[in-house]
């Protein structure tokens, strides 16, 4: 039995969020989405809290730097600092920034702490560069 | 009077100037003749009138005579009226009595005629034997009153004396009162001055110019338009030259502290009187009281008696000093308006620093902050185009297209217009960059459309410059870009070359492209003018304004030569040194 890869989208766009659904169609891994809005809701859903306390723990999180209230920098924080809380193990889920700009994440230390960070590019050739690293990471983690 | 010297007409007595009177001694009638004929001779051809008078030896006819044989045309001066020969019964003595009134009368009308008559003058002579003993001290006075008067006039008198009648004190008496005397010594004619007379013309001529040089030197000082003046110790005013007279009027006798300032005791401001205490030259400033102001310099004096007085110079400084507080006025009114205006450049200057800080602000998250929908527009539209090609009709096919080709450029469009906001955001320092590394960057940048097009790209050796690498990139490669981009039939050529100015490095890329329309030339470095359709030619036509931006940045200039047809070259400078950047920022 296949289990679908969990997969944690935090992105305030809804545009962006529509556009990550189809980069997905094109990786063929079956997998079950969830979304977060903002880094607040994605911690809240990583702990386990209030309304949250049914998700699963993510396989791989695809996160947007430039989120309302806690920013993706704060998530990455958190994550990495919270070895084990509530028996989850959050610091080694694999996490794939996603940017609008490269200038506005170069020398970022945070960048350091993800596995990939990627452009959001308005074209074709970007998508399938985002696919082809969602697969690798995935494939990665079944074995 | 004339200056000019008449001819005696005696040999051996030179040139007399008018007003000459001078005698004779003669011993015989031959004397007479051989003298007065010469004499008359000379007058006569000299356009002055001639009044002989006669006596013993010599009367008129005998001396009409001798003067005939001489002068052969006699008749046209006695009928002119030019001559006149009379005895002296019709002159000197007139009913028996010699009146030296009359006589003296009669020399001056006789010169008036003969001035009315067009003459130069006259020429006279008078002899004396007619002289009785009794009228002897009565003819001196009046030879000493024609010897003062004659000098006055143009006349030329000589007065003929017979030796023998006169003795020798009588003689003496004769000389002293003529200029010279013509005395005949060993059958020779020789003209002789007595001492006195000699004496007394040194000493009139001394006088004369010592008198002169005095006048000089008075008539400087009324010249002078500075004021100047003697002070006495009591106060009085010695000397006061004409500019200082017509400012305070005549002194009138009255103290010096009344005349000018109208005080019944001395002056308490006075300065002047320091002087004969100290014995040094003083200067001060005083106030007229017709309100002028006054620099007073006083110097010790000493008069030609002995006694100390004070020389004062005053030099009215009224207007100096009224142009001297205009200045100052107008120097503290500019000073404060320098000041206000320094503040409101200043202000400006502020405002406009925040302005400028707030566009490039502006310019910079607009363009940055449009790229998300952007991306939006894009990105949609490629799905829609990826899932729906061939599906839709072609309307649908061709929207899809326009929408696709708008959102491109817009991006395009926003990107350099994000460039060209970051130009001074991201500006850095100077340094010393190698160009030849530049090139080599920008052609591996460019290989994917150099080796497309084919195009070929030659350099001279490029030197080492002050500059910001990046930005030089930019610029080299925007102009590599264009070259190969407006390319004509032939395969881009492009040379680009270096030469050394005195002040600058000149660069130049030359192309065999499509060449740029003179009227057009300056344009194309405006931001965001195109030449082209973008069916021709793509590309946002912001490339060129960022580079002249760049390069202006660097203090230096951008400009194109082009014929269209023939190419472009395009030249930049960029300067030496720090101290050649006017424009760097």
């Amino acid at each position: 039995m296949n289990l679908k890869s969990n997969i944690l989208i935090v992105e305030d766009n809804p545009g962006d969020v529509r556009l990550i659904q189809e980069i997905l169609n094109d990786v063929d891994i079956s997998y079950n989405l969830y979304f977060a809005s903002d880094g607040d809701v994605a911690l809240q859903m990583l702990k386990r809290e209030g309304v949250y306390g049914d998700v699963p723990r993510p396989d791989l999180i695809l996160l947007d730097m430039n989120l309302p209230k806690k920013d993706g920098k704060e998530v990455i924080d958190d994550i990495k600092q919270h070895d084990r809380l509530n028996n989850i193990r959050l610091n080694d889920i694999p996490i794939i920034i996603l940017t609008n700009s490269i200038s506005d994440i170069k020398n970022d230390p945070y960048v350091k702490l993800a596995d990939a960070a990627l452009l959001k590019s308005p074209n074709l050739e970007g998508f399938e560069k985002i696919a082809n690293c969602i697969q690798n990471v995935l494939s990665k983690i079944k074995k | 009077m004339k200056d000019d010297l008449r001819k005696t007409g005696v040999n051996g007595i030179s040139n007399v100037p008018w007003g000459t009177h001078f005698c004779m001694f003669y011993e015989s009638k031959e004397d007479l003749i051989n003298i007065l004929v010469p004499y008359f001779k000379a007058g006569l051809e000299n356009n002055e009138f001639c009044m002989w008078v006669t006596s013993e030896p010599l009367n008129t006819e005998e001396a009409e005579k001798a003067l005939r044989l001489t002068l052969p045309n006699i008749d046209v001066y006695l009928e002119k009226g030019q001559l006149e020969i009379i005895p002296y019964n019709e002159w000197y003595i007139i009913e028996g009595e010699f009146d030296s009134d009359r006589v003296l009368n009669g020399w001056v009308n006789k010169l008036n005629n003969s001035q009315d008559n067009g003459f130069d003058g006259l020429r006279l002579t008078g002899n004396t034997s007619w002289l009785e003993k009794n009228d002897w001290n009565n003819f001196v006075d009046y030879e000493e009153e024609v010897d003062s008067i004659l000098i006055n006039y143009p006349m030329i008198a000589m007065c003929t004396y017979s030796i023998d009648k006169c003795n020798a004190s009588e003689i003496i008496e004769v000389v002293n009162n003529h200029e010279f005397a013509l005395v005949k010594r060993q059958g020779e004619w020789t003209q002789f001055e007595s001492t006195k007379k000699k004496k007394m013309k040194e000493a009139l001529n001394d006088n004369e110019q010592r008198f002169a040089e005095a006048k000089r030197i008075f008539d400087v000082l009324e010249t002078l338009p500075t004021m100047i003046c003697l002070l006495t110790p009591d106060y009085h005013v010695k000397f006061a030259n004409r500019a200082f007279r017509d400012k305070f009027g005549e002194s009138e006798g009255r103290h010096c502290y009344e005349y000018c300032f109208g005080r019944t005791e001395p002056c308490d401001f006075c300065e002047s009187y320091e002087v004969l205490e100290t014995g040094q030259p003083h200067q001060w400033e005083v106030k007229a009281p017709d309100g002028s102001i006054i620099e007073a310099y006083d110097f010790p004096f000493t008069d030609v008696d002995g006694t100390p007085l004070i020389l004062e110079m005053d030099v009215d400084v009224t207007e100096q000093r009224q142009t001297q507080n205009a200045l100052k006025k107008i120097n503290e009114t500019l000073e404060e308006q320098v000041k206000e205006r320094t503040q409101e450049l200043s202000k400006s200057n502020i405002e406009l620093k925040r302005s400028n800080k707030e566009l490039k602000q502006f310019a910079y998250i607009s363009s940055h902050d449009l790229q998300e929908p952007l991306r939006m527009v894009t990105s949609f539209t490629q799905l829609l185009e990826r899932r729906y090609k061939g599906q839709l009709d072609n309307e649908a096919d061709d929207y899809i297209e326009f929408i696709v080709e708008g959102a491109h450029r817009m991006k395009y469009l926003i990107d350099d217009l994000l460039a060209f906001s970051r130009l001074n955001t991201q500006a850095k320092e100077l340094e010393s960059v190698e160009l030849e590394n530049v090139i080599d960057d920008v052609l591996s940048n460019l290989s994917v459309t150099i080796k497309e097009n084919k195009a070929c790209i030659t350099y001279d050796p490029l030197p080492t410059v002050n500059a910001d690498k990046t930005q030089m990139m930019q610029v080299f490669q925007n102009l590599i870009a264009n070259a190969i981009k407006f390319q004509g039939s032939n395969p881009p050529k492009i040379h680009i070359s270096a030469h050394k100015d005195e002040k600058e490095w000149k660069f130049a890329v030359t192309d065999n492209g499509i060449g740029i329309d003179p009227e057009y030339q300056k344009q194309i470095f405006e931001v965001f003018k195109r030449l082209h359709t973008r069916e021709e030619y793509p590309g946002s036509g912001i490339g060129l304004s960022v580079s002249q931006k760049i390069i202006r940045r660097h203090g230096g200039n951008i400009w194109v030569e082009s014929e269209l047809g023939k190419g472009s070259t395009f030249y930049f400078t960029i300067p030496h040194s720090i101290n050649d950047h006017p424009n760097f920022i």
